[in-house]
């Protein structure tokens, strides 16, 4: 495989890194950023983008700007939330599996592969019916999907290491199995892990915004760009776009600084692995 | 590993609460006539027998009758609808391979080192759009502001070609109806190209890891040594060897594309199975979300092995 | 062979000089040309407009299927008023019930029996004869299959016998003043038995009945094609053929009509797209009050809304205006009793509370014991699946209305509509956004539903006065409609009372058409009738 350069990964890493930060930094200084609040009428309605309101208002008269700005606490919340929920839990589920095997592994990968070949939205809509509406269930939806992609890369790891000498020898000495697999099985999973874990939130964040959009995620108000892509979406063809360009450029701007993060990582931990 | 599949589904879709009958029937049916709905739809039965009735059902080849739309049978209800996303996906993914693959070979191919960061940064900005929304930019602007698409659906009416396998491209073509063709296929254009977009990321990820190992390779790097003309090299060693492992990854990102079509149905209001899912989870159509669930699994089960066959034929070292 | 560039250039401009001939020629040319046209633009103008034989309706509603003793939405039911024809039907254009395929009825045993008399020589639309017994014959297949609408019939008949080859007898479970209005809903339509065997479920059948249409062909969720039944009893339609285009959303709904793609958008268009359209010089839009009502459900049996106080201050804390404008931009009407605004018999109860009348409010809450340590905590409910969008707007509103008292919060929930409904049965949702469409207008399917004990079971509101029901049932048997008037005004002052349900908008029927499409009767019934449609085409 051709070698990238260095730098490019590195340049990956900054811009990449740049937009996250930017993001949380929005999504943490929301308040001072914006005088007026995202889930009240603040003005006439279908105000097109001025000074004032910088995005323009909506059909309830809430300034979109602000709604942007709060949007990405929302999102930001659910995403790591969930992939979080999904790493500790795939991570868990894995070593067990891959280190131990037996019947308890071939029932865990049998659940994990047939979960793994429904397609994520549809599973995620699934969940999240079950549930009902709201951050926490919506976070839930999300992890349920991912849970799959940390279990699969975590027990073939764990398969290998297993089989390694120093992890023989260990356990000839006596060490116990949940020691082994911290010390020594955990440790190498961190680069793939962290790598993972920024792909995944790139991906959550496609979910969560299209779980919003089908409506199934936030109640409203909550800002959210999913749904507010939604709600905008019948206005477009009587002209008032900035319902529907701002919400989803902010999705997409954030989906890009993930992934540019996530490439860039990858490429500067992980120069050998391929990844789907 | 498929019964597990269509346990989950089955269990997967009870758990959903809300009473169908109830739905179906509105608020203003007495309490027997819901309990006859039930009856009628098999609902009063404990749920195991429920789940061996399903069970039989499915290698029978019947799935049930859907509960909301006057008891239509579900496989009728997928029959309608499959072609539809069959052709949106097929569309899609020629125009995802061909804008990928292009996009990727061009970064490993070309002697610019920009080139190759140009392909990746490709690959994470179409894949990166959100599925509705490019769909509706594109609506904006190609339908809306310069009225050269249509916004939704497959085909004007009364010009959809008789039907013989429900694509409508082939259809036409196989009646030689040429006006239905260049009908439906205006009105195809938008939603795979939203599809097709978005997963020719995904390709072009896939086309460069794929082109750049193989043009590493001795047999390569003789054939240049050899003299052969670039593009020689190009079409016999570089394209046949890459693309297999390329197949094999298309038929892996089935499970995606499906997915995709799910999102880009909604925004086009495209007739297929994507949208029928949703439309029918909100409606608790149990019947027809398990046939769905069920033939999405199979699909996925089914592209798995053509892969795999396809892989055993055209790679001589891979024998059963 | 040099030559000079100017030389080119002026010979070029110049270069043939018309010979006087043909100059000549064309002079008289254009004299001709001018004559000819000034003698037609000075005839009379004698051009009459044409009418096309085909109009296309779009709509964003669904066929389910195409037997009238199983279909029970509405669209179907339009394609059913079509295609079929009752005893009774609603004039188009009004509420007001008239003969169709029966030419006039006697009451017996004071409205416990109705004889219907046919008109003579009534076909189907392949030709075949329709009688008493063909009456009979759906009456009966209602009876057997038990489809969906079945209830319309056998709550209220008990028997049906053939008297003689046009007089056909009904026998009621019990008097029914409104009888003859129920024979105007489709499961009473006469079906083509060639097409619907007795005792089961035809969805897909095209045989149709005795309706002013017939159907040509129908492709599901695509298209319908409807020709004009040449067996129709009553004056042809206007328009020889209409074909129905399904579209599966509002937007595409509205690009079509915009662009001509269609002559009439009909059901459901967006709210802002219908503002927007109405400025559109080559658009007409229609607008009638409508017979569905929207409203708010109380749980009266478990606080916090057990206490009426606190019902009637969440009522007067509304601000209906401004539902009707951010939610719904103008295509409904405020309402301020359950009965809408097209049907007799109306008493506004709720206006003495006003609108957004958060003086009242406040001190109405404080006498039920809140303030503002102590906030009344409401958990909204309202549903996306019927009520689109609009219905989270209003919510939304609804929020805003009643934390303006300074004394409430608001949580918004929702659920889709097999939940919704559920929950709503159960209880679950204390308070909760709802609309209500008749199945018969009379006041009484406005009443009934919301205050009669075991009628309002599915609404969750467990209200529940036997003096109530009393009235409500003496109603129905009374045929003497004034005094059914003051019964119903006594029921509204009730239900303003008592507060379970809090009535917010009427809807209106709204339709969008080009210019040159004429003869469009909407009522309230929202019953479209296709046989009045003509569209101009103007030859010039």
């Amino acid at each position: 495989m051709i070698p990238i350069p260095r730098g490019s990964a590195q340049y990956f890493v900054y811009s990449g890194g740049a937009l996250v930060a930017a993001a949380v930094a929005i999504a943490l200084l929301a308040p001072f950023l914006t005088r007026f609040d995202p889930t009240v009428t603040v003005d006439s309605v279908l105000l097109p983008p001025s000074l004032v309101h910088p995005f323009g208002t909506n059909n309830l008269g809430y300034d979109m700007y602000s709604r942007a700005l709060y949007g990405a606490r929302v999102v930001l919340y659910i995403v790591f939330l969930s992939t979080s929920l999904s790493m500790v839990a795939g991570v868990a589920l894995g070593l067990v599996s891959g280190y131990f095997g037996g019947y308890r592994d071939r029932i865990l990968t049998i659940i994990m592969d047939s979960t793994y070949s429904f397609p994520d939205i549809v599973l995620a809509i699934a969940v999240s019916i079950a549930l009902g509406p709201g951050i926490y269930n919506a976070a839930a939806a999300i992890a349920v999907v991912y849970i799959p992609t940390y279990f699969r890369m975590v027990r073939g790891q764990a398969l290998t290491i297993r089989e390694q000498n120093y992890v023989l020898a260990a356990r000839m000495m006596g060490a116990k199995a949940y020691d082994i697999m911290i010390r020594y099985v955990l440790p190498t999973l961190v680069p793939v892990v962290v790598t993972v874990f920024t792909l995944n939130v790139t991906d959550a964040i496609l979910t969560e915004a299209a779980l919003s959009y089908l409506g199934l995620g936030v109640v409203p108000p909550t800002p959210d760009w999913g749904s507010d892509l939604r709600s905008g979406q019948v206005y477009l063809p009587s002209g008032y776009w900035w319902l529907v360009t701002i919400p989803g450029a902010m999705i997409m701007l954030l989906t890009i600084g993930f992934s540019l993060l996530g490439e860039g990582l990858s490429d500067l931990l992980n120069p050998r692995i391929s990844r789907k | 590993m498929l019964l597990i599949v269509l346990t989950i589904v089955f269990l997967v879709v009870r758990v959903l609460p809300g009473d169908p009958v109830l739905a179906v029937l509105g608020p203003k049916a007495t309490p027997e006539e819901r309990e006859r709905m039930r009856e009628q739809l098999g609902l009063d039965k404990p749920l195991h027998v429920q789940y061996f009735a399903y069970l039989a059902g499915i290698f029978s080849g019947d799935m049930g009758r859907s509960m909301i739309f006057g008891l239509r049978p579900v496989v009728y209800e997928i029959w309608d609808r499959f072609p539809a996303t069959l052709e949106l996906s097929i569309i899609a993914s020629i125009i995802a391979a061909i804008l990928g693959l292009t996009v990727g070979s061009l970064g490993v191919l070309s002697k610019k080192p920009q080139a190759d960061v140009g392909s990746r940064l490709y690959g994470i900005i179409s894949y990166s759009f959100f599925i509705p929304w490019l769909g509706i930019m594109l609506q904006i602007v190609l339908s809306v502001w310069f009225r050269l698409f249509p916004i939704s659906g497959r085909i004007d009416p009364m010009m959809a070609p008789t039907r013989i396998t429900g694509l409508y491209l082939i259809d036409s073509l196989l009646t030689t109806n040429l006006q239905a063709l260049a009908n439906a296929s205006w009105h195809l254009f938008l939603p795979s190209l939203t599809l097709g977009i978005v997963m020719s990321g995904i390709y072009a990820k896939l086309g460069r890891t794929s082109f750049s190992e193989v043009i590493v390779q001795d047999h390569v790097l003789a054939a240049r040594s050899r003299g052969l003309k670039e593009g020689t090299i190009f079409r016999d060693h570089i394209l046949r060897n890459a693309l297999v492992p390329l197949l094999t990854m298309m038929g892996l990102q089935f499970a995606l594309l499906l997915g995709g079509t799910v999102l880009t149905e909604t925004a086009f209001s495209w007739p297929g199975m994507g949208y029928l899912i949703y439309e029918r989870i909100l409606y608790r159509d149990y019947n027809t979300i398990q046939g769905i669930l069920v033939f999405f699994a199979l699909l996925v089960v089914f592209v798995n092995i053509i892969i795999d066959i396809i892989y055993a034929y055209v790679d001589p070292r891979i024998r059963f | 062979m040099q030559e000079s560039v100017y030389a080119n250039q002026t010979r070029g401009r110049f270069a043939v000089m018309p010979s006087r001939k043909v100059i000549l020629g064309l002079v008289a040319l254009v004299v001709v040309v001018a004559a000819a046209a000034g003698y037609y633009l000075t005839l009379p103008k004698v051009t009459p407009p044409k009418v096309a034989d085909t109009l296309i309706i779009g709509t964003t509603d669904r066929i389910t299927q195409l037997d009238p003793a199983k279909g029970y939405d509405f669209y179907t039911w339009e394609v059913f008023h079509n295609v079929f024809g009752g005893l009774m039907e609603y004039e188009p254009g009004t509420a007001k019930l008239i003969f169709n395929l029966a030419e006039s009825y006697r009451v017996e045993e004071g409205g416990k029996v109705f004889i219907f008399n046919l008109r003579p020589n009534l076909r189907f639309a392949d030709g075949s004869s329709l009688d008493a017994s063909s009456v009979k014959y759906q009456m009966d297949r209602v009876f057997a299959t038990q489809g969906d609408p079945s209830w319309l019939v056998t709550t209220f008949v008990e028997k049906v016998e053939v008297v003689n080859s046009t007089a056909v007898k009904f026998t009621l479970t019990r008097s029914a003043a409104f009888f003859p209005a129920l024979t105007a809903t489709p499961p009473y339509f006469p079906v083509n038995p060639a097409g619907y065997p007795p005792d089961q479920i035809a969805g897909e059948s095209k045989a149709g009945g005795a309706g002013a249409y017939r159907i040509k062909n129908w492709i599901r969720d695509q298209e319908l094609d409807l020709e004009a039944n040449p067996y129709y009893h009553g004056t042809p339609p206007l328009t020889k053929n209409i074909i129905v285009r399904f579209y599966r959303d509002a937007s595409a709904l509205r690009l079509a009509v915009e662009s001509g793609e269609i002559d009439i958008a009909w059901r459901a268009l967006n709210p802002v797209d219908l503002d927007s359209l109405r400025k559109n010089t080559n658009l007409q839009v229609y607008e009638v009050p409508s017979s569905y009502i929207g409203f708010l459900v109380f749980n009266t049996k478990d606080p916090p809304f057990n206490d009426v106080t606190v019902r009637k201050a969440l009522a007067a804390a509304l601000d209906r205006e401004e539902i009707k404008t951010k939610a719904f931009f103008n295509t409904v009407e405020k309402l301020y009793t359950l009965v809408p605004s097209f049907l007799w018999g109306r008493s506004e109860v709720f206006k003495q509370l006003g609108d957004l009348n958060l003086d009242l409010a406040r001190q109405l809450l404080k006498d039920a014991g809140y303030s503002e340590q102590n906030k009344l905590d409401v958990e909204l409910w309202y549903t996306t699946t019927q009520m689109g969008e609009p219905g989270r707007d209003m919510a939304l509103v609804i929020k805003d209305n009643w934390e303006k008292t300074g004394l409430v919060t608001v949580k918004l929930s929702t659920a889709e509509w097999p939940t919704y409904l559920d929950n709503a049965m159960k209880g679950i949702m204390k308070v909760y956004i709802q609309t209500w469409y008749p199945d018969y207008l009379d006041p009484d399917d406005y009443v009934s539903p919301f205050l009669l004990t075991g009628g309002n079971s599915w609404s969750g509101n467990f209200y529940s006065d036997p003096a109530v029901d009393a009235m409500i049932n003496k109603a129905v048997e009374t045929i003497d409609q004034n005094e059914r008037t003051r019964i119903y005004s006594d029921i509204q002052d009730i239900s303003f009372r008592d507060a379970p349900v809090i009535p917010v908008f009427e809807g209106k029927t709204i339709m969008v058409a080009s210019r040159n499409v004429k003869g469009v009767l909407l009522d309230a019934t929202s019953i479209f009738q296709y046989r009045t449609l003509y569209k101009e085409v103007t030859t010039a």
